[in-house]
C-alpha cells in the first residue's frame, strides 16, 4: 500500500521557509489570517488557473463520494482545527481510494480519501492529518515545490550541457541536484507536520497522531505477513529519493509534541464513530476489493478494536473472508455474518453472504433459506437473478 | 551526386528504418472466419485487431478503434488456481484465482475483483447481473460501470463468463458510454453468443 500522505501533487522554492516564530510560541494562538487570498505573480496564477480547471472537472467526476452529509463533517473537523477563518478557503472532496491520503491543492481544493477516514480513529486523529495538509496550502508549498523543480532542471540542463561541451561527466552533479530536490520536499512535509501541531494545540482536539503512523508500520507489516513476505526493516532514516520523512520519525516527532501538550484536549471519538458508522460500506469496500487480504483484515480489526463493532463491520469483515475463498474461510465468514445478523441494521446482503457461506459449506437447505430471506429484504437486487438460480426458481 | 546530398540521402535511409514502428504483432481477425482462443471458438462479424500481447494466459484483446474506445478480451479457460488476467508477481501483487466451485453470484465477484485491481480502479459499479448461456453453457452475463482514474470519463461494460470443464470462459466489452458502448452492444451480443467451447 503506498501510503504518501498529503501528497502535493504540484508544488517547491529554492528558498524553504525557515519554522516560523510563531511554532516556538507556548500560547499556542493561531496567527491572524489574511483570508481571500489571490495568486501573485506569473507562477502562481498559471498554477491556480490549470488546478482551477482540473478542479471544475472534479467536481463532476464519478471518483468523488457524493455525501453532502459526511463532507460536512469532514470540513467541519477542518473547521475545529485551523479554526473558521482559515478553513472558510478550502472546499472538501472525498475522494473513493482505498489508500490513506488526503492532498492538499494550492487553490484550497482538498481531497481526503474514503481510505483515510476508513483507519482513523477520532476527529483528533483526522484533524492532525487534516491540519498538515492545511498547512501545505497556508505557506504555499505547491507553488514553492514547483519552482523549486523548474529551478533545478533548468541548471540540470545547463550542466548537462556545459559538461558535454567541456567532456566533462556531469551524471553525479546532476544527481545531487534531484537528491537536493527531495531533500526539499521532506523539508516541507515536516514543515506541515510541525504547522499541524501548532494548529491542534490552538484547538478544542488532544494532539493525537503518532497513532495513526504506527498503524500504517502494523498494517504493512501485516500485509507482508499474509503475503509470506519479510518484515521491513525499521527505517529510521529517509532514503535519497524519500519524498516524505519515514513513518519512524514521524512517530517520534508525535509522540514528542504529544507528550509536551499533555491529554488536554478532546479526542471526540464517539462524534467520529457516530458520524462515520452510516458510510462504513462506502469506506472499507474499495478496501476489501483490493485483494489486499492482510492489510484489510488488520484494518477493519483496528477499527473495531477502537470504535467497537457494529453490524456493517462485522459484515464487512465477513465478506473479507468469503471472498478470500480458503475453505476455512467459510466458516470463519459465517460466523461474522451471523455476529452481524444478531445486532439491529445488519445490511440484507448479510443473508446473501450467509446463504453462499452454507452452500459452498455443502449445507444446501439452509443456503437456500438464507439466499430466499436475502431476496425478501432486496427484492430488486442487482444480483436477484444469479441468486435465483441457486435457489432453482 | 555532390557528397553531402549523399549523405542526407543516406542519413535519410536510416532515419527511415528507425522511425517504422515497432512491430507489436497486431493481426486482422476478419469478419466471418471462425477464431480459436486456446479452448474457445468465436466468430466476429466484423473485422477486429487483434493485439499481440495477451492480457492473461488464456486470454486475446481485440479492439477497431483503439482500447481506450472498444476492447473485447477473450479468455478461453481459466484452471482452477489461476488468476484471470497476468499476474506479474504472485509475491508481490497477487490476483484474486479462480476457484471452480465458485457460485454464480461468486463469479460476477470473482470477475469486479480481478478487473478492478488490473486496471487499479476505485470506481467501478455492477449495474446488473443476468442468467445467459454463453458458448453452448449456463452463464452470466455481468453489465458494469467505471471511470479510470484519473478520468472523468464514463465507461461501461459487459461480461460472460461461464464453467465448464472446471475452467472459466470469458467474454468481456468494454467502451465509453458515450456512443461507442451503446451503439457496439448489439455486435458484441453476437459476437459472444458465437462463442463454443
Amino acid at each position: 500500500m503506498m501510503v504518501r500522505p498529503l501528497l502535493l501533487v504540484l508544488a517547491g522554492s529554492a528558498l524553504f521557509f525557515p519554522i516560523s516564530t510563531s511554532a516556538q510560541k507556548q500560547e499556542f494562538v493561531r496567527p491572524p489570517y489574511a483570508g481571500a487570498y489571490e495568486p501573485q505573480g506569473v507562477d502562481e496564477r498559471g498554477l491556480w488557473m490549470e488546478i482551477d480547471e482540473f478542479e471544475r472537472r472534479v467536481q463532476k467526476a464519478a471518483i468523488v463520494m457524493q455525501s453532502h452529509e459526511l463532507t460536512q463533517y469532514v470540513q467541519s473537523v477542518l473547521c475545529k482545527a485551523v479554526g473558521d477563518d482559515r478553513c472558510a478557503s478550502v472546499r472538501v472532496y472525498i475522494i473513493k481510494d482505498s489508500s490513506l491520503n488526503a492532498s492538499m491543492y494550492p487553490n484550497g481544493m482538498m481531497f481526503v480519501h474514503t481510505g483515510l477516514l476508513a483507519r482513523v480513529h477520532s476527529e483528533a486523529e483526522l484533524a492532525a492529518i487534516l491540519g498538515h495538509e492545511f498547512g501545505h496550502f497556508e505557506k504555499r508549498h505547491s507553488l514553492n515545490d514547483f519552482r523549486k523543480r523548474r529551478t533545478l532542471t533548468d541548471i540540470s540542463t545547463w550542466v548537462a550541457i556545459a559538461g558535454s561541451y567541456a567532456r566533462t561527466p556531469t551524471a553525479d552533479i546532476r544527481n545531487n541536484l534531484v537528491f537536493s530536490y527531495y531533500r526539499f520536499s521532506r523539508t516541507q512535509e515536516s514543515e506541515a507536520d510541525m504547522i499541524s501541531v501548532e494548529y491542534i494545540r490552538a484547538s478544542p482536539y488532544r494532539l493525537r497522531a503518532s497513532g495513526i503512523w504506527q498503524r500504517v508500520i502494523d498494517e504493512d507489516t501485516a500485509l507482508r505477513k499474509e503475503r509470506g513476505l519479510r518484515k521491513r526493516r525499521k527505517k529510521h532514516a529517509p532514503n535519497l529519493l524519500d519524498s516524505h520523512p519515514t513513518h519512524i520519525q514521524r512517530i517520534e516527532f508525535h509522540a514528542e509534541k504529544e507528550a509536551e501538550a499533555g491529554n488536554s484536549g478532546d479526542d471526540a471519538i464517539a462524534s467520529y464513530r457516530a458520524a462515520t458508522a452510516p458510510y462504513l460500506k462506502e469506506l472499507f469496500d474499495p478496501l476489501i476489493r483490493d485483494n489486499d487480504f492482510g492489510a484489510a483484515d488488520y484494518v477493519i480489526r483496528q477499527r473495531g478494536a477502537a470504535l467497537g463493532w457494529d453490524a456493517q463491520l462485522y459484515f464487512l469483515h465477513a465478506e473479507l473472508f468469503r471472498m478470500r475463498g480458503h475453505p476455512r474461510d467459510f466458516v470463519t465468514a459465517r460466523d461474522l455474518f451471523q455476529k452481524s445478523l444478531d445486532l439491529p441494521d445488519s445490511p440484507a446482503e448479510s443473508w446473501r453472504g450467509l446463504g453462499l457461506c452454507a452452500m459452498r459449506m455443502g449445507e444446501h437447505d439452509a443456503g437456500q433459506h438464507a439466499l430466499t430471506k436475502y431476496l425478501e429484504l432486496q427484492p430488486d437486487a442487482t444480483d436477484r437473478a444469479t441468486v435465483k438460480l441457486l435457489l432453482g426458481t | 551526386m555532390s557528397i553531402v546530398r549523399r549523405i542526407t540521402a543516406i542519413a535519410g535511409v536510416i532515419a527511415l528504418v528507425f522511425v517504422s514502428p515497432a512491430f507489436a504483432g497486431w493481426k486482422l481477425m476478419p469478419a466471418g472466419s471462425p477464431v480459436e482462443i486456446k479452448e474457445m471458438t468465436v466468430t466476429p462479424s466484423s473485422d477486429w485487431s487483434r493485439a499481440g500481447s495477451r492480457p492473461g494466459k488464456q486470454g486475446r484483446v481485440w479492439t477497431q478503434d483503439g482500447f481506450g474506445l472498444n476492447a473485447i478480451e477473450f479468455f478461453g479457460g481459466v484452471p482452477a488456481g489461476e488468476p484471470l488476467y497476468r499476474e506479474r508477481s504472485a509475491k508481490h501483487d497477487p490476483r484474486p484465482r479462480f476457484d471452480s466451485n465458485m457460485l454464480a453470484p461468486e463469479l460476477a465477484e470473482f470477475f469486479e475483483r480481478s478487473f478492478r485491481v488490473q486496471n487499479a480502479l476505485t470506481e467501478f459499479t455492477v449495474d446488473e447481473v443476468k442468467v445467459a448461456p454463453f458458448g453452448g453453457h449456463q452463464g452470466i452475463a455481468l453489465f458494469y460501470s467505471y471511470s479510470l482514474p484519473n478520468d472523468a470519463l464514463k465507461r461501461r461494460g459487459v461480461a460472460r463468463l461461464a464453467v465448464a470443464k472446471d475452467r472459466l470462459f470469458v467474454a468481456n466489452f468494454y467502451a465509453p458510454q458515450l456512443h461507442y458502448f451503446p451503439s457496439a452492444l448489439p455486435q458484441i451480443e453476437a459476437l459472444m453468443d458465437s462463442a463454443r467451447f
